[in-house]
């Protein structure tokens, strides 16, 4: 039987997970017919010149191919059903979530974030979210390694979150764009509260995870 | 990810002296905006009953025309819409675009048949 704070916390987990797991799935399922290689979507026609060079051309499916597979991976990593009953497809799509990361996702960012959309700050904020997110990956690797569990999940939730402005970019975008916001005004807003709103949330999610561990330094 | 870094920078110092690349992402924009002022300069230029059979058919049928007329629709949410695909006018109003009808475009070829024979 579960007790009424467990059957809230259970609550409240299904109305976050729901809408990330469907956004997430839906944002792989837009992804797909880039992979036809046809280059009359509009996204790349607004940057035919940068697809002239066959490295961004490169550089930018390998990219869209690391987010697939994170935003996907990353799906099954934070079930706690997952890492009770079935350890090791934790392990082993952790293992390819790090690896995609490390040596896909955010190295291929980074070189496309000089390139990005915006001024020079919305740049700035790309370089900066594809080495955080780099960062932070690295450092929940090095945490399982030294098994430190606890320090794990806290990088780890910062990584996730990184690769979730994806996701919560687009979701503004539209809600923007229904409000009949000018393009880029709601591009570069979109952008720069996805990255703050994710972080923002992902340190008070750890916050709450944490808060049991923090009070045991209480005097 | 320091060659990333590296390689990246680079690049982008090279293709910051081209001036296509400068207007990367504006360049289009200035294609799209005076459709519809052309329509109206040519149709001032033809003899005045073609322009007045062309006016009555623009208001008959307002989404008839291909070239001239851009159909503003209220913005409404899709499924497709999450996606890389930037939601910007000058890309949506392609789709947003009406087909002629077979009618007009007769007409249309008459006319211009008559210019042609008068000059």
């Amino acid at each position: 039987m579960l007790t009424l704070q467990q059957s809230v916390r259970f609550f409240f987990s299904l109305f976050f997970w729901i809408p990330v797991a469907f956004f997430s799935l839906l944002l792989v399922y837009n992804t797909l017919p880039y992979f036809s290689f046809n280059k009359s979507f509009s996204f790349i026609e607004e940057r035919s010149l940068l697809f002239q060079n066959s490295f961004y051309n490169a550089c930018f499916y390998i990219h869209i191919f690391a987010g697939m597979f994170c935003i996907s991976t990353a799906l099954i990593q934070f079930s706690r059903v997952i890492l009770k009953k079935a350890k090791a497809i934790h392990r082993w799509s952790g293992r390819i979530y790090v690896f995609v990361v490390l040596f896909l996702g955010a190295p291929t960012g980074l070189y496309m974030s000089f390139f990005a959309k915006g001024s020079f700050w919305e740049r700035a904020l790309f370089m900066f979210m594809a080495m955080f997110w780099f960062f932070t990956t690295l450092k929940g690797l090095q945490m399982i390694l030294k098994k430190n569990i606890l320090a794990h999940k806290v990088w780890m939730i910062r990584s996730y979150a990184m690769a979730m402005t994806a996701v919560t970019f687009r979701v503004y975008h539209l809600i923007f764009y229904v409000m009949d916001w000018d393009h880029l005004k709601n591009y570069e807003i979109s952008l720069w509260i996805s990255v703050l709103g994710n972080m923002l949330l992902a340190e008070w999610f750890i916050y709450r995870k944490s808060k049991s561990y923090l009070k045991t330094f209480a005097v | 990810m320091v060659a990333a870094g590296i390689y990246g920078f680079i690049d982008y110092k090279k293709s910051s002296y081209d001036k296509n690349f400068k207007t990367l992402y504006e360049n289009k924009k200035e294609v799209a905006v005076p459709a519809e002022k052309k329509e109206i300069a040519t149709a001032k230029e033809e003899p005045a009953k073609v322009a007045a059979v062309k006016n009555k058919e623009l208001n008959q049928n307002s989404t008839g025309d291909k070239k001239s007329v851009v159909v503003k629709k209220k913005r409404k949410v899709s499924l497709n819409k999450f996606s890389r695909a930037p939601l910007d006018e000058k890309y949506l109003e392609e789709k947003i675009k009406v087909e002629p009808k077979k009618e007009e475009i007769k007409v249309v070829r008459k006319d211009s048949l008559g210019e042609k024979k008068e000059q």
